[in-house]
């Protein structure tokens, strides 16, 4: 049956939800303190509103079901949420790049990736705030652990996932109300909106939640998506940017449905390979599944620097502990790169940037570091400044896949000596579980110990990956 | 506007009614605090140890962040918020 954009159906697209503001007196203790306002609870602002014209939904029968979730103005909420001072003010996080801004700081034109610069010069009034990743994270995996309850595949990015509900009906009933469920509870549990679209397939469902942001909820009915996704400007269509909307906008094509008269032929030699799934994305075609990501397509670990970094020492003390992080994580998730790339920009904007092969032995701290300070040290060609530093792991395989070398290269690749760098690195990362990364400080990261303050979570740096 | 880390120790005033745990006075230096408002919480990992962080607001009017280890059961004044 097909149906039409008309049918999408809209739940509670209102602005976002107030602030919740319950007060609870502390019982039966006139001596106690009173309780302070409760902090999660609260009011049910419009982001729990209950559902309308819920009784016009149909089951969703044996079609996929998938539900995009994303969250509102991710970190820039987190900082309303911390700092009621900050509630309904322009406010963005981020430094050098705004990386999330709240809703109020959007009329103003300013979004992720507009220059910190270019924001205040847009909002004299602007809020600015470093961030806080950690923090960030918690409220992730707290938001992506309730969404594990209502489907058993989430595939989760930075502030968004894709939850397969497909056959879920017989377990959560009505699909929908579920849905709605999950985006009153995440609210009450943590004080953020967020954002739902439910659909037959995963790119519709993220075009759907466009129309729900913020703190909405809209689903579309199994035969409606091609009919829905024509009419959407054909920038919103996954797949195409900037760059590509400006050619199609050239050619005339305004919408998405326009597409659908491209030849498929014409689309693959505008576009490659890529055209020919732009076609099928264009009729709302989508058949990628849902599926939790096991290994990531790279690990990346970069600052910038307040001032920047002349000192050799301090720039390979940087570099290692960089890539201890990386190394570190890549550990977590049992990979291991074949690829190692050092990458840093200059105090004059400049940027440089070397890659090389990891060598294909086992990965430790030490082999990693011995890769990227190789990279560096050849990229030591100017007399200026280092504005910022990173390291990033590409091309990871599982770690259990990975055949020893039948030759080592070098003396960090011996078997004796891998090995106990293996159980030097099993142990460092046994301590820094149980006491805190900064329980341990190794190698060259010591030359950072005078020059950068530290929690738990390690040394506190300029521009720590709020992205990443 | 910025969270000064302070991480320091602090003796906490604290209702665990109901399997919630929600600060109500803190004492630092020489001033005791009164919590008026929780304005978030959440749980973050740190090995084994589940750290439980609030945000609060004291009748200073200073918006501070406070750290509960459930480790050691241990209360931190993680960090306070300055303008500027």
């Amino acid at each position: 049956m097909a149906r039409g954009f008309g049918d999408v159906r809209g739940v509670a697209r209102t602005p976002k939800a107030a602030p919740a503001t319950r007060t609870a007196n502390a019982p039966n203790a006139p001596s106690a303190p009173k309780a302070p306002e409760a902090p999660k609870a609260g009011t049910p602002g419009n982001a729990t509103e209950a559902p309308r014209r819920l009784s016009a939904g149909q089951p969703w029968g044996r079609n996929p079901a998938i539900l995009h979730l994303d969250i509102d103005a991710f970190f820039a909420s987190i900082e309303q949420l911390r700092n009621p001072t900050l509630r309904d003010k322009p406010v963005v996080v981020g430094t050098g790049v705004v990386a999330s801004a709240s809703y109020e700081a959007r009329p103003y034109g300013i979004r992720a990736g507009t220059s910190l610069r270019d924001a205040r010069r847009r909002c004299p009034g602007l809020v600015i705030i470093a961030g806080h990743a950690p923090t960030y994270q918690a409220f992730a995996t707290r938001i992506f652990e309730l969404a594990g309850e209502y489907g058993p595949d989430v595939e989760t990015f930075l502030d968004d996932a894709y939850i397969d509900l497909s056959g879920t009906e017989v377990v959560h009933g009505h699909l929908i109300r579920a849905a709605d469920e999950l985006r009153r509870r995440i609210h009450e549990d943590t004080g953020l909106t967020v954002s739902l679209g439910l659909a037959s397939n995963r790119m519709v469902a993220r075009m759907v939640t466009r129309l729900a942001k913020p703190a909405g909820f809209v689903w579309l009915r199994p035969g409606g998506e091609a009919d829905f996704v024509a009419a959407q400007p054909i920038g919103h269509l996954p797949g195409i940017g900037y760059k590509r909307a400006a050619i199609l906008q050239e050619m005339g094509l305004g919408r998405v449905g326009d597409l659908r008269d491209l030849p498929r032929a014409k689309l693959r030699d505008l576009f490659g390979e890529l055209g020919l799934v732009l076609a099928d994305r264009a009729r709302g075609c989508d058949t990628r599944p849902i599926h939790q990501r096991e290994i990531p397509r790279s690990i990346r670990r970069e600052t910038s620097f307040d001032q920047p970094l002349t000192s050799r020492d301090t720039t390979l003390g940087m570099l290692h502990y960089l890539t201890e992080r990386a190394s570190g994580q890549a550990r977590k998730l049992g990979v291991v790169p074949r690829r190692i790339k050092t990458h840093l920009r200059w105090a004059d904007g400049a940027a440089d940037g070397r890659a090389a092969s990891a060598g294909g032995g086992a990965l430790t701290t030490e082999s990693a570091f011995e890769v990227a300070r190789s990279l560096l040290t050849p990229l030591f060609t100017r007399r200026m400044g280092i504005r910022k530093l990173g390291v990033e792991f590409q091309r990871l395989h599982p770690a259990r896949a990975y055949q020893g070398e039948l030759f080592p290269a070098g003396a960090l690749q011996e078997p004796e000596r891998l090995a106990g760098q293996e159980r030097l690195d099993a142990a460092v990362d046994d301590i820094r579980r149980r006491f805190g990364f900064q329980a341990l400080v190794r190698g060259p990261s010591l030359e950072l110990l005078e020059r950068l303050p530290s929690d738990d979570y390690g040394f506190v740096l300029r521009t720590p990956c709020l992205t990443r | 506007m910025h969270w000064e880390k302070l991480n320091e120790p602090v003796k906490v005033r604290a209702d665990f009614l109901g399997g919630e745990i929600t600060p109500l006075r803190f004492k630092r230096g020489p001033a005791h605090l009164r919590v008026v408002r929780v304005n978030s919480r959440w749980k973050d990992r740190e090995g084994k140890r589940c750290l439980c962080y609030f945000s609060v607001t004291t009748d200073s009017g200073d918006i501070y962040q406070l750290r509960f280890d459930t480790g050691d059961l241990a209360w931190r004044v993680d960090s306070v918020m300055y303008e500027g």
